[in-house]
């Protein structure tokens, strides 16, 4: 759940007269924080594997998702958009913040 | 990427937590060293030749701002410095906001060593509640849920991707090498109650009360949920410490209460009049005979001018509105200005206790102050902290 606000309050500087070259090197540096850690994570899968005396590459070619594993790819593909368009974006956190209380104000 | 925090507190990192500190600390590395070194040479090589063809003597930080100002690798750095910034709470919020329930049954501990005082009519001065300082969303004071500690938890674990290490473990290196200064350099000094002022999570308190088991040890901050999780940790870690809330320009102890009174990265954060309000009660609280010490930025005097350029980036860029005019202070006036002898005044750059040992410590202390760009800055190659301060006669 997100509690704590991801974005600060106030204007984000920006150093570059075009606009939209902080943002975008924001969400390049983003971006590459998500591709590294999915790096890692498929790099220590693999080690793991390995050590069970699996050679998975074929399998992964051949593999076919349910219906319910789509549905969880999809959700972190969303999650991962917003994430990497997160200067894009202006719905600020206070907003989000206030959904969310009134929601857990309404389930209790 | 492990974790150098060893307390109860720790969050529990899975494997994408650890390989997205990893990847933000790799990039502030590169981005304090390789870009920031990238700025200076392309400075020295063509934007000063270039700006003192035009007139302007890059003489001081503010002249070298202007020529650089329109550079690319200028921005290049400051842009790619803020994303990291900003990236190193992103990540550390990710794991407190997951943990977060985990977290609240330790953040509430059966007081054995120490003590909490929370004091709800203390107000959150305007530096601290009207910008979200050095770009952390919610600055130190906010809270988002009834007795809430997050803050402080987005603080410890920020402060760890943020030094990439270089605050040692449990981010204790600041206060370990200052009690450590105090206790080799006055032998026969033997404080028997220590306050920190503007202590945030007591990462920098504890070892106070490690290095002088003896002494109470007092800490306070004017914000909450900081100090109810120092106040957890330092239970967790069994260290006696008594954690108030407290403005430290309005102090509620009585006069002559403490033999030290100190503070680490504490000033910089303050407007001016503050920190004169700060000093001015430092020294009322002060035995005769008590030793007042700041952990801070080195002063502009000292230091070359690009350095002070580079240092200052953070009081234009980074949230830190008050961190430039501090620098510009006289240190010394400021303490004299609060009743100190003039010639009580002491500054000293110290090499990193925990990193360097006892003995090479002690060597250094007996050596001459160091003034460099190593001093008082976040460098992959290192740092040596700087402080001053005054006994009240
Ligand atoms: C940079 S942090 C200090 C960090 C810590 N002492 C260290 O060694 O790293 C500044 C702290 O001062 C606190 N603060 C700001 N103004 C204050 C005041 N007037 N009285 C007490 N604390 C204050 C803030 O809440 C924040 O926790």
């Amino acid at each position: 759940m997100r509690r704590i606000p991801r974005k600060r309050r106030g204007e984000r500087n920006r150093f570059f007269q075009a606009e939209g070259v902080d943002e975008l090197l924001s969400a390049l540096l983003r971006l590459s924080a998500e591709v590294s850690a999915l790096k890692d994570r498929v790099y220590i899968a693999e080690k793991v594997l390995e050590q069970q005396g699996l050679n998975v590459s074929d399998a992964i070619e051949a593999y076919e998702l349910s219906a319910e594993q789509e549905a969880e790819l999809a959700a972190n593909r969303q999650r991962m958009i917003e994430t990497v368009l997160a200067q894009f974006d202006n719905s600020s956190d206070v907003d989000d913040m206030t959904d969310e209380n009134s929601k857990i104000e309404a389930a209790a | 990427m492990n974790s150098n925090i060893t307390h109860d507190l720790a969050v529990p990192l899975n494997q994408e937590d650890k390989a997205k500190r990893a990847f933000v600390t790799a990039l502030r590395v590169h981005v304090l060293q390789h870009m920031s070194g990238s700025m200076k040479n392309r400075y020295e090589d063509y934007v000063k030749p270039e700006a003192q063809k035009r007139g302007n003597t890059c003489d001081t930080p503010e002249h070298i701002h202007k020529a650089l100002k329109s550079d690319f690798m200028f921005k290049a750095y400051s842009s790619a410095r803020t994303c990291a910034q900003e990236m190193v709470f992103d990540v550390v919020s990710d794991s407190v906001d997951r943990e977060f329930e985990t977290l609240r049954a330790k953040a509430k501990p059966v007081a054995k060593k120490g003590s909490l005082t929370l004091d709800d009519s203390v107000e959150i001065p305007k530096s601290v509640s009207e910008i979200d300082v050095h770009l952390a969303p919610g600055s130190y004071h906010a809270e988002y849920t009834e007795e809430d500690f997050a803050t402080g938890a987005v603080y410890d674990n920020a402060i760890e991707v943020f030094s990439f290490g270089q605050f040692g473990k449990d981010s204790n290196d600041i206060g370990m090498t200052l009690s450590n200064y105090v206790r080799l350099k006055f032998p026969d000094f033997k404080p028997a109650k220590i306050l920190d002022a503007g202590c945030t999570i007591g990462h920098n308190t504890l070892p106070w009360a490690q290095t002088f088991p003896e002494a109470e040890v007092t800490a306070i901050d004017v914000a909450a949920p900081v100090l109810r999780y120092g106040h957890a940790r330092a239970e967790s870690m069994g260290v006696p410490v008594h954690f108030r809330q407290m403005d430290a320009t309005a102090m509620k102890f009585e006069d002559n209460t403490f033999d030290v009174v100190f503070s680490s990265m504490f000033l910089h954060e303050l407007p001016l009049k503050d920190i004169h309000a700060y000093l001015k009660e430092a020294y009322r609280v002060l035995k005769p005979g008590g030793l007042l010490w700041q952990m801070e930025l080195p002063p502009m005097n000292q230091m070359p001018a690009y350095d002070n350029f580079y240092l200052n980036w953070d009081t234009y860029y980074n949230n830190e509105p008050f961190y430039g005019t501090f620098r510009r202070q006289d240190y010394r006036k400021l303490l004299t200005d609060a009743g100190f002898g003039a010639e009580e005044f002491m500054e000293a750059t110290m090499p990193r206790y925990t990193f360097v040992g006892e003995e090479a410590y002690k060597e250094a202390l007996s050596g001459e102050n160091t003034f460099d760009t190593l001093t008082g800055r976040m460098d992959p190659k290192g740092t040596r902290w700087y402080g001053f301060g005054a006994w009240k006669k």
